[in-house]
């Protein structure tokens, strides 16, 4: 049945030059070797990604690019794939033009002249995101576990308490209620943060106009109260702001959860205490606030996916900074559904500032 | 009385097992690896409860450093990593609980260390 006004080709028919476009533009790196493993050709993706000429990588010279830990057995499973003549299928890490390393999962097919061995034909793609995921959903779960045990801990502290002074005919004081109290509270909350990942793009926002101000002035309010009550004077967070109404238009309950997120990682990774200065500015028809912390800042590698659900930095290990690494892209994806944007800028070991911008609510009328 | 010094970065496990214990010793507590070491180094003490996991120094951190000042403090590793126990024991932990753990269990090893320090076992 003719497609498109052109008969269906049986593959191997394809002129040439269509074969051509096909493979330089292809998606996959691609290369083939000679029989003995030496690689002939590296098709135009190949060299965009390393970002090294054809005569660099011709023959052994690709070996240059792989990780210095894989390349050695890199070069074993090719004598051994040489040997078999047989298809195979690995991952290395491959340096890409930027200098960074990526996992790349590569296929290689025997491919024949006549009945002679000619060598392989290959081709890889970068798995790199794909491996981030898997051992960030593996990292997400051992600390969900961890966010989980510890108030159920305290929470079966606070009852062997109550169990103990009951034993002895003694009232347990109000106050070992409240604190279990709490304990349970932390718990559904952690549930509520869990829940909310699983579905904060589908719930629908309820927007309205309001006072920009007024809600980061409650939330820092909140978080200075709650500091004073643990007894921690580490932290001291100041707000500044631009005389002027800032309304704008959103979620109340999300931006508060947002801009809340954002002041509790400001907190939580300036361990040893110190200014988180709230400041609000007010420019070009765009309202923002930023939180800016002197805490452990972010290697320049990750800033840029601190956004992602599940991530941590790579100086944030489960061992120091307990975390499921969702409060950052929950805070990013809110504000980004009402229209606005989070910005993050930091500096290993000097600190971050992280900064929220929302349209200004323009009322009716000059 | 005994002494013994909690670490744990989370508050409200210092409070819980901290008004839990001191019915019968007396308690200090510290919420990260830094202030632990600090404290150490202050008072002497007849025995640690470990957290492993805490921000600046974490337990293992706290325990190379107890080590290495050659103090023969027993330490109890309280540490949901039940499958790092033999490391946690090449680091010099006495004992290990595995979090979340029974308050009475605690206790009873806490007074096994305590009873074995009183009267160490003669050496052979």
């Amino acid at each position: 049945m003719p497609v498109d006004g052109l008969e269906p080709v049986a593959a191997g028919v394809f002129p040439l030059e269509q074969y051509r476009t096909l493979v330089e533009n292809s998606p996959l790196l691609m290369w083939r070797s000679g029989p003995g493993g030496q690689r002939d050709y590296f098709n135009e993706t190949w060299l965009r990604f390393t970002g090294r000429s054809l005569a660099q990588e011709l023959a052994d010279g690709w070996l240059e690019g792989v990780h210095p830990d894989d390349s050695p057995r890199c070069v074993e499973t090719m004598l051994d794939h040489v040997r078999k003549r047989e298809p195979f299928e690995r991952e290395f890490r491959l340096r890409r033009h930027d200098g960074l390393y990526r996992f790349v999962s590569e296929r290689g097919m025997p491919f024949y002249n006549e009945a002679e061995f000619g060598g392989f034909l290959g081709a890889c793609w970068d798995v790199q995101q794909r491996r981030e995921a898997e051992s960030a959903q593996e990292s997400a779960l051992r600390m969900m576990a961890h966010e989980l045990r510890t108030p159920l801990q305290s929470l079966s502290m606070f009852i062997e308490l109550m169990r103990r002074n009951s034993e002895r005919g003694q009232p347990s004081p109000s106050e070992i209620f409240s604190k279990a109290r709490s304990q349970l509270d932390r718990l559904s909350r952690l549930f509520t943060d869990l829940l909310e990942a699983s579905r904060v793009a589908e719930l629908p926002l309820s927007l309205e106009p309001l006072d920009l101000e007024g809600l980061v002035k409650t939330v820092v309010e909140t978080r200075s109260r709650a500091l004073k009550a643990q007894g921690s004077a580490r932290h001291a967070i100041t707000l500044t702001r631009e005389k002027r109404p800032f309304p704008v238009e959103a979620d109340r309950l999300r931006l508060e959860q947002a801009f809340g997120n954002l002041l509790d990682n400001a907190l939580k990774y300036s361990p040893r205490g110190g200014a988180i200065d709230v400041a609000m500015r007010s420019q070009n028809g765009w309202h923002s606030v930023s939180v800016c912390d002197a805490g452990i800042g972010i290697p320049p590698e990750d800033v840029q996916s601190v956004g992602q659900r599940f991530f941590r930095a790579g100086n944030a290990s489960s061992n120091n900074f307990p975390g499921l690494g969702v409060g950052f892209a929950l805070a990013r994806e809110s504000v980004e559904r009402m229209r606005g944007a989070v910005r993050i800028e930091s500096t290993l070991g000097r600190g971050t500032c992280v900064t929220m911008t929302l349209p200004a609510w323009e009322t009716e009328g000059p | 009385v005994s002494k013994i010094l909690i670490v744990d970065d989370d508050v409200s496990i210092l409070d819980g097992l901290g008004t839990l214990l001191r019915d019968r010793y007396e308690v200090l507590v510290a919420s990260n690896g830094e202030e632990a070491v600090d404290r150490l180094g202050a008072v002497p003490v007849d025995l640690v409860v470990l957290d492993m996991l805490m921000p600046l120094l974490d337990g293992e951190g706290v325990l190379r450093e107890i080590r290495s000042r050659g103090l023969q403090v027993p330490v109890i590793v309280a540490s949901a990593r039940g499958d790092r126990l033999a490391d946690f024991r090449a680091l010099g932990a006495d004992d290990f609980i595995e979090k979340p753990y029974d308050v009475g269990a605690l206790e009873k090893k806490i007074d096994r260390l305590l009873t074995l320090r009183a009267n160490p076992p003669a050496a052979s």
